[in-house]
C-alpha cells in the first residue's frame, strides 16, 4: 500500500517550477491513480480473505 | 498505435475549447490532427487522398461541438464523400474492418441534462448512435464517448483531469481496463522522466517504483484470486 503524503509530497516536488501544464497534469493525476491502486488492493486482499475463511470450507 | 483525430468546427480557430484539446496532444508524434474546416473550407473532399490516409491509422477519432444533437454539416458531408461503400463495408474492401471509431464532442448544456427525463430528454449514447452504426458496418469497434461539457465553466482542477482523460483517449489502447492505464501513465511518466533535470530524476524513479510496486501486487492477487475461483468451480 502506498504512504499517500509521501507520495503526494514527491509528486509536488517534481511539479515545482515546472512549466509545462500538460506534465504538471500528469504528475498530479498519478495521486488519484495511486489511490485507485490502494483501493483495488485492499479489495482484492478481502476478497481473498473473504473466500479462504468462507464457512463453506469448514 | 497511431491515432487521427477529424475535426468539425466551423469556428475552428476561434474556439477556447479545441485550442486546449489541440494543446494537450501537441507533443505526441504518434496522434494527427485533421481539420476538415483548414483543409476543406469549400466541403470538395479529395476522396482517394482522405481514404489513403483513413488507413494509415489505428484509432479514428470524430471531434466536433454539437450542433442540434449532431455533427457540424462538414462532417456529414465528408462521411457521404470518403466513406464510400467499397471502402467501408466490412463485407466489401473492409478498408476500416478491426480499426476504432471515437467520438469527441463538446457540449453548451450540462452533461445531466443528456438523461432520459432530463432537459434534453436523450442520453448522449442514444444521440451518437449513427456513429455507432457507422463503426458497426465498418467492423470498427466503437469506443466510449468523450463528452466535454461546459469547458467555459471547468476549474483548474478539471481541465487538469480532462488533459490526461483526453491524452488517454487519444493514446491509451485499450480504454476500458485498469491494468492498461496504470501501464500508460508508467509510459507517459517515463517520457516526462527523459525531460526533466537530473536532479528530479530520482524523485521521479520513486514514484515509478511505488506505481510499479502496486500493479505488481494487484497482478498477484488478481492471478491468486483466478487461482480460488477455479478451484471453486471444481
Amino acid at each position: 500500500m502506498t504512504d499517500k503524503s509521501w507520495f503526494d509530497k514527491e509528486v509536488d516536488k517534481l511539479k515545482l517550477d515546472e512549466v509545462s501544464f500538460t506534465t504538471r497534469s500528469i504528475l498530479e493525476r498519478t495521486k488519484f491513480l495511486v489511490r485507485e491502486q490502494d483501493k483495488r488492493i485492499q479489495q482484492l486482499q478481502d476478497e481473498l480473505d473473504g473466500r479462504t475463511w468462507s464457512p463453506d470450507k469448514w | 498505435m497511431k491515432t487521427l483525430v477529424i475535426i468539425a468546427h466551423p469556428k475552428y480557430d476561434n474556439s477556447m475549447t479545441q485550442a486546449f484539446l489541440k494543446s494537450c496532444q501537441k507533443d505526441i508524434d504518434s496522434v494527427d490532427l485533421l481539420v476538415l474546416d483548414r483543409e476543406y473550407p469549400n466541403y470538395d473532399f479529395d476522396v482517394k487522398k482522405e481514404q489513403k490516409r483513413l488507413i494509415k491509422y489505428e484509432r479514428i477519432i470524430f471531434q466536433f461541438p454539437l450542433y442540434w444533437y449532431s455533427a457540424p454539416a462538414i462532417l456529414k458531408k465528408y462521411q457521404d464523400d470518403v466513406l464510400t461503400r467499397n471502402f467501408t463495408y466490412k463485407d466489401e474492401y473492409g478498408c476500416l474492418d478491426g480499426k476504432e471509431l471515437g467520438i469527441v464532442t463538446t457540449l453548451g448544456e450540462p452533461i445531466h441534462h443528456y438523461h432520459d427525463g432530463g432537459d434534453e430528454a436523450f442520453t448522449i449514447d442514444e444521440i451518437m448512435k449513427p456513429y455507432h452504426a457507422l463503426a458497426h458496418k465498418a467492423g470498427m469497434k466503437f469506443l466510449p464517448i468523450f463528452s466535454i461539457s461546459q469547458f467555459n465553466y471547468l476549474t483548474e482542477h478539471g481541465k487538469v483531469k480532462l488533459l490526461v482523460r483526453y491524452r488517454s483517449y487519444l493514446t491509451n489502447s485499450h480504454l476500458n481496463s485498469f491494468k492498461s492505464e496504470q501501464l500508460w501513465y508508467l509510459e507517459q511518466l517515463q517520457l516526462i522522466r527523459e525531460h526533466i533535470s537530473e536532479d528530479k530524476k530520482a524523485g521521479m524513479d520513486m514514484l515509478l517504483d511505488q506505481i510499479q510496486s502496486n500493479y505488481d501486487k494487484l497482478d498477484e492477487l488478481n492471478w491468486e484470486l483466478s487461482m480460488i475461483k477455479e478451484k471453486e468451480d471444481e
